[in-house]
């Protein structure tokens, strides 16, 4: 064959290959417009807790022998933990299962109308005791691996700091504590314009509508470019599987509690009371030096939610001897889910946390 | 140098990431000034303010008329999800009583060798 002819056979082939994606874009399409939401949660589970917004679950491992330290993961308050259990395969609690550590979740409902009054105590002092209470009661275990996303690792670090003898290990994945580099939700958030008491008055829970357009102003074109890509794709069941898994989960942003919200602007946003030291909870100063337990931090390169800046102060304000920053490339959801977690990060935290849950 | 092949679909989701990456700068240089916080925040404080009195004005009209209003209906759906709570909160005490707090695997595990 010469070389034009095998030139000539190559276009064919590509020619043929993008035929029969268009026929199956076309096929898919159809199925994806009218196919319901896509079903979460690959892992059997009992609830263990459930107290209004609060439930908390216990997942069933899949081996005989289970590491001492149970871990107990806090998803952010304004997102649901399916997350970190999307699918078979895509599942960090299917991981760490399978690795030997026995996981815990606490998970957020939205919360009701009566629940508007909650507020940074009610998590950080009531719901995280709640639940390390009922690991304690289940596993004899008087300590845990706690493991935060996002808010709900800021939350973990202030748990933390407040009650350091109940926090074995810490993991944290894109957890904010200095809301100064946060510049744009700073902006639209500042003192000088943002009435945060009339809003919560006016409309008691934040909607999570009103969150997810937050997301929204702050990466306009993600949404038309995600579904243009979508198309692209369409012919390709796994990037279609887990453009629906990730987009379900972006779409079922949380209302957030009232109070909760007006204390996380004023205290965080307004007066980055973490990074001075003058977060105060229930009456008690949060002293992050308090912590000495071993500190794994890992932080998206890109993250246009929780900018590295952001959550790289954690080094400094822990005491823990044992203290590691990891920083993985990708966005904000990247550091729990998706193909860069899947091969990358999970299997570093098994490493890292392994020797420490003995 | 070798040749290569043209690739429409390549060249098309470039152009689409490019694209996203092009709107996502010139909206945060937008969105990223005083003004703009000033005329979101001024927004939000009216479309608060508007639904509140619209919600006083509908409660007043629904009352009225013998009929139900949002905040009655709101009422009575956390009294339910409050009820359902409280049986939830039985079942899992039952639970409790029924497997023990005895943990169910052992719990020896080391890590293995890399």
């Amino acid at each position: 064959m010469t070389g034009g002819d095998a030139a000539q056979e190559e276009i064919n082939r590509r020619v043929r290959v993008e035929i029969d994606r268009a026929v199956l874009r076309n096929i898919k399409g159809l199925e994806f417009l009218t196919s319901p939401k896509q079903p979460v949660g690959a892992m059997a589970k009992d609830t263990l807790l459930r107290r209004g917004t609060l439930q908390f679950y216990r997942y069933r491992p899949v081996v005989n022998d289970v590491y001492r330290i149970p871990l107990v993961i806090v998803s952010p308050t304004s997102n649901r933990g399916y997350v970190f259990d999307l699918a078979r395969g895509q599942s960090l609690v299917e991981f760490l299962l399978q690795r030997g550590y026995e996981v815990f979740l606490i998970d957020w409902l939205p919360p009701r109308r009566d629940e508007s009054g909650l507020g940074l105590a009610d998590y950080v002092l009531d719901f995280i005791p709640a639940c390390l209470a009922r690991v304690r009661e289940v596993t004899g275990e008087s300590t845990a691996t706690v493991l935060g996303y996002c808010m709900g690792g800021t939350l973990a670090l202030l748990h933390a700091g407040l009650q350091p003898e109940t926090v074995e290990n810490l993991l944290l994945f894109a957890t904010p504590v200095d809301f100064e580099q946060m510049a744009l939700f700073r902006l639209w958030g500042s003192e000088k314009y943002f009435d945060v008491d009339r809003l919560v008055d006016a409309l008691g829970n934040i909607p999570g509508e009103f969150i997810l357009s937050a997301f929204d102003i702050l990466r306009p074109a993600n949404r038309t470019a995600g579904m243009l890509h979508l198309w692209t794709n369409m012919w390709n069941d796994d990037y279609v599987k887990s453009y629906r898994l990730f987009d379900r989960w972006a779409a079922e942003t949380l209302p957030i509690a009232g109070k909760y919200f007006s204390e996380t602007t004023k205290s965080f946003m307004w007066r980055n009371s973490i990074m001075k030291g003058e977060t105060v909870i229930g009456g008690h100063r949060v002293d992050l030096s308090r912590i000495t337990a071993p500190v794994l931090s890992i932080v998206a390169q890109h993250d246009h939610v929780v900018p590295l800046p952001a959550a790289h102060p954690i080094m400094d304000l822990v005491n823990s001897k044992e203290r590691e920053e990891i920083v993985v490339k990708g966005g904000h959801v990247s550091v729990v889910a998706g193909p860069a977690a899947v091969t990358r990060i999970w299997p570093s935290i098994d490493q890292w946390l392994g020797k420490k849950s003995v | 140098m070798a040749d290569v092949p043209f690739d429409p679909i390549a060249t098309w989701q470039k152009l689409v990431s490019d694209w996203e990456k092009q709107i996502n700068e010139v909206s945060a240089r937008v969105t990223g000034t005083e003004e703009y916080s000033r005329v979101m925040n001024q927004t939000t404080k009216f479309t608060a303010a508007a639904r509140q009195h619209f919600d006083r004005q509908m409660e007043e009209f629904l009352k009225t008329v013998h009929l139900p209003s949002k905040a009655d209906m709101a009422a009575i759906h956390d009294r339910l999800a409050a009820i359902e709570d409280a049986i939830e909160q039985l079942r899992l005490a039952l639970d409790r009583d029924k497997r023990g707090a005895a943990p169910p695997v052992s719990r020896n595990r080391k890590p293995q060798a890399p």
